[in-house]
């Protein structure tokens, strides 16, 4: 899921864009004139722009010059779509500034595979976008649920905790908080308690502190109808960016807003998989919808983990199956059993163990 | 104005000997081709219109609300589809089995190459100044202008004022 703007003066267009573009999981905003759209676009707001050519106060074409003029913009996708469909009208997009050119008229698959393209086309933009953070985001994400996400997220945070750097661990699980469970931690508040609007002055109040010094948002005791919207996310992690050198994100087994702007927003999503069928191929249908989420395959670190002394499939049809070896394999480790049930996370108790030592060893995006 | 059922507006690019007119058209159920040979009228509205000069027909010149265009001396019309042109039968004469032929056309600034369909072989007397209609449907088009030949054009089709044509050849299957 991308925000999109769309700049179009077609006022039959417009909504048509809008419908296209929801049902294809995006989250538009419309702007009639140029105008009107290079000030939304200086918000910082969107990850790709859609630019009609033909409007009536400034042309598409313009709009693209001027986007590209702006430090605050320079660097946005840009994909113009138009009625005007020769190769002197995609030549003169291209030299205007624009990463990409759709003729009308098109079709949804055909849009999709432009924004796609466009949002590929331009990684380094979405690592800090939309929420704009100075702390690294990582993600950790297992679509198919019970593969360990909670634990590697938990010794991920407290790797990076025991290097020195301030860490914050987030737990997105909207069924009833494991990483509190983890860390045997009685919060206080929650993400279910943030306001929409937050900053690094008022974002500590909503924190629960470990005994080692790491810092957790939360998720409710108690699994929730209620969602942590996009934007209570967006300016929790701006505000946290801001107070923390590391954000871990124990993401929610599933796309909602909040996962969707972690991974878009993370250097890197650490994908989370045991070794049968089933894990298989939510792994390799998770990482397609990464990618229309303009998350770039250098972004995805595949994380094989051994949950249990069963040695599961063998590596050659893992790499079969995904089209290339895991980034990180995790070893199954019986100390973590006992790690959880007393409350202390292995990371903290006993780092030397296999699973500490493989987290340790990961190579992550700087 | 009232906006009837059967009425459609398509993005269109008309070219004159010298411009390119960018913008929406509202046509009836005859499609492009029932407009652009109606007989009654001499004139094309085009809502929206964008004006470009044929040397540089990206760069936008002028936007205009409302362009009138004299249906006698525009030279052809692209469309992104083909169904646009208007419904088969309107298009090339009736349900009968048709063959493609590729064919090349030249006017006094252009060169067009396409595909025309005919239900026997290509009769270019026909084609040119059989019937009533003024303009005719060419498909899988790329053409140039002579001016300007370093900047094509292409389209899935083009209704071509015929009148304006001043040679036509049939081209081997292939080299259209």
């Amino acid at each position: 899921m991308a925000n999109i703007l769309v700049v179009d003066d077609d006022p039959d267009l417009r909504p048509l864009m809008k419908l296209t573009l929801m049902k294809l999981g995006h989250t538009p905003a419309l702007a009639a004139r140029g105008e009107e759209g290079l000030a939304a676009a200086r918000t910082g707001q969107y990850h790709v722009v859609i630019l009609d050519v033909m409007m009536p106060d400034m042309d598409g074409y313009e709009v693209t010059r001027r986007l590209r003029a702006d430090p605050s913009t320079q660097d946005l996708p840009i994909l113009i779509l138009t009625a005007r469909s020769q190769s002197a009208d995609y030549e003169a997009a291209m030299e205007a500034g624009a990463d990409d050119h759709l003729a009308k008229p098109f079709n949804a698959d055909e849009l999709n595979a432009k924004i796609i393209k466009v949002l590929k086309g331009r990684p380094e933009r979405h690592s800090t976008s939309p929420a704009t953070s100075t702390a690294r985001v990582l993600a950790v994400l297992g679509l198919r649920g019970g593969v360990g996400v909670t634990t590697l997220a938990v010794t991920l945070a407290g790797t990076l905790l025991r290097e020195g750097k301030r860490v914050c661990l987030i737990d997105l699980s909207p069924a009833g908080g494991p990483i509190a469970l983890h860390l045997r931690l009685r919060p206080a508040t929650t993400w279910a308690d943030l306001p929409n609007a937050l900053d690094k002055n008022t974002v500590g109040q909503y924190l629960t502190s470990h005994d080692s010094g790491l810092k957790v948002l939360a998720a409710p005791p108690l699994p929730t109808r209620k969602p942590l919207t996009g934007d209570q996310f967006q300016s929790a992690l701006t505000a946290l960016g801001q107070a923390f050198d590391e954000i871990v994100v124990d993401t929610a087994p599933l796309l909602d807003d909040a996962t969707s702007l972690a991974v878009t927003a993370a250097k890197q999503t650490l994908l989370v998989f045991t070794p049968e069928v089933g894990a298989l191929q939510t792994t390799r249908s998770t990482v397609r919808a990464l990618i229309s989420l303009g998350v770039t395959d250098v972004k995805v670190g595949l994380m094989l983990n051994h949950i249990s002394a069963e040695s599961g499939l063998p590596m050659a049809a893992v790499e079969k199956a995904l089209g290339r070896l895991p980034d990180v394999v995790v070893p199954f480790d019986r100390a973590q059993t006992a790690a959880l049930t007393q409350g202390v996370p292995l990371v903290f108790a006993q780092p030397a163990t296999p699973l500490v030592a493989a987290i340790s060893h990961l190579t992550l995006n700087a | 104005m009232t906006m009837l059922a059967s009425h459609i507006t398509i993005n269109t690019d008309f070219f004159s000997t010298t411009h390119r007119i960018s913008g929406k058209v509202q046509m009836g159920a005859n499609g492009l081709l029932g407009l652009l040979n109606d007989v009654n009228t001499s004139l094309v509205e085009v809502d929206n219109a964008y004006l470009s000069r044929l040397a540089e027909p990206s760069k936008i010149e002028a936007h205009l609300e409302r362009m009138s265009v004299n249906k006698h001396n525009l030279v052809f019309v692209i469309v992104n589809r083909r169904e646009d042109l208007g419904p088969v039968g309107l298009a090339r004469g009736g349900y009968t089995h048709v063959t493609s032929v590729p064919v090349l056309f030249t006017t006094a600034v252009y060169e067009i190459r396409g595909t025309v369909e005919t239900t026997s072989k290509l009769d270019a007397g026909a084609l040119l100044t059989g019937g009533t209609g003024k303009y005719l449907p060419v498909y899988k088009v790329s053409l140039h202008s002579t001016l300007y030949p370093e900047t094509p054009f292409t389209g899935e089709a083009i209704a071509l004022n015929r009148t304006l044509v001043e040679t036509l050849a049939a081209l081997p299957k292939g080299k259209a």
